[in-house]
């Protein structure tokens, strides 16, 4: 025997496509024909209906609270940030993640300078002294007289020197400054050769010649240095 | 060319209202008769059937075309509607209509109304007797007018299931009639 239930539902389903209930009915026990025509006059019973003005109130309504909550409409929505209501919710959570992490980033520069090491809190670190050097040192040679030899000079200076905080610093300007200037040309006044100038081998006198004089001079008698 | 309900869906998704519009025209009087038959009272399907879009709407962002067809989700919306409904009824079950009323649309022939002898009144009485599975299926089925296979998709049954129970709901519902008949 054939299942009572695919057998209503060939029934019904040969219904659906048109066919003759007469002869659907015909062609079944009085008991499965009792219940294809049940089901026959459930689909032509006369249904009730929403009331007049339901649905052109109900469809106003509707549309403006889909204009509230659906997407922006256009071609170029999908393109717009945050064009749905709902989505507008996620701007307070990246403003929260973004001060969060600007708010770490300077407590973590807060600690590494120190932060609250004063109350115990963290760890100090010490503070890098801040050199400031009074007058400016801008160290200068002057050798006089100008002497004929290379100079070997060692400059060493004692700056007034201000740290805070408060040190005592040892400044040393290295290197040993070296300076080779040019060898000087003597001056007239350091070429000159004192002899004592016998003219006539009487009253013998202590002159000052220049250096190419002196050989003539030893010439006639006359002697380097002063006269006895 | 009138356009499928699936391409309407997603011009809704896109925030297209006409879409929606056409959607609600398409199917809000076979939802207020599938609503009408689990509360048996008309202002409160008219109620619960635009609840019905609303919720479409709030959902339709989310609403996946390839998990289950738009009719049958739609058909699940109003069924969880009216559970809830019925929740804050303390679950009661729908109450028979208080004033019985013979309804005949305009051109229907009042005699094939007699003959059947099956009214609005009698319906809602034998409909509010039957269990809620056997109470879906009569309703998707013979008054939403939808395929078995679109009933097993709204109830989350196998065919064969829906099968069983629209039958054992027929037989219910026959029963229920002819003691009605009798009673009366």
């Amino acid at each position: 025997m054939k299942n009572p239930e695919e057998s209503l539902q060939k029934y019904l389903e040969q219904l659906e496509q048109g066919a003759s209930a007469a002869d659907s009915l015909a062609s079944l026990a009085p008991e499965e024909a009792a219940l294809l025509q049940l089901a026959t006059n459930l689909r032509q019973l006369p249904m009730p209906t929403p009331s007049e003005g339901y649905a052109a109130q109900q469809r106003a309504r509707l549309l403006g609270h889909a204009a509230k909550t659906l997407p922006i409409n256009g071609r170029f929505a999908r393109w717009l940030p945050f064009n749905k209501w709902k989505h507008w919710g996620l701007f307070p959570a990246l403003a929260a993640i973004v001060l969060l992490a600007v708010l770490i980033y300077l407590i973590f520069v807060f600690m590494a300078r120190g932060g609250f090491g004063d109350w115990g809190l963290g760890t100090a670190v010490s503070p890098q002294p801040i050199l400031t050097a009074t007058p400016t040192i801008t160290p200068t040679l002057t050798i006089t007289p100008t002497i004929p030899f290379t100079t070997m000079a060692t400059i060493a200076a004692t700056p007034t020197v201000t740290t805070t905080p408060t040190l005592t610093p040892t400044l040393t300007i290295t290197p040993t400054i070296t300076l080779t200037p040019p060898l000087p040309t003597l001056p007239s006044s350091l070429a000159k050769v004192t002899i004592c100038h016998k003219p006539n081998s009487k009253n013998p006198r202590m002159i000052t010649v220049d250096q190419s004089a002196v050989p003539a001079h030893l010439g006639h008698g006359d002697t380097v240095g002063a006269c006895p | 060319m009138a356009l499928s309900d699936a391409q309407l869906v997603n011009r809704a998704k896109k925030g297209n209202t006409d879409a929606v519009g056409d959607l609600f025209d398409r199917h809000h009087r076979s939802i207020f008769r599938f609503v009408w038959s689990q509360v048996q009272d008309e202002q409160l399907a008219e109620d619960l059937t635009s609840e019905v879009f609303i919720r479409m709407v709030n959902h339709l962002p989310a609403y996946r075309l390839t998990e289950v067809p738009f009719r049958a989700w739609l058909y699940r919306i109003a069924r969880n509607l009216i559970v809830d409904q019925h929740r804050l009824e303390n679950g009661r079950l729908p109450t028979p209509l208080d004033n019985a009323k013979h309804i005949a649309q305009p051109g229907q022939d009042p005699a094939a109304i007699a003959e059947n002898q099956l009214t609005l009144d009698q319906i809602g009485r034998a409909l509010a007797q039957l269990e809620p599975s056997q109470r879906d299926v009569i309703a998707l089925r013979f008054l939403a007018d939808m395929s078995l296979r679109e009933v097993a998709e709204t109830l989350e049954k196998s065919i064969a299931a829906i099968k069983s129970i629209q039958h054992r709901a027929l037989a219910t519902l026959r029963a229920r009639l002819k003691q009605d008949k009798v009673n009366a």
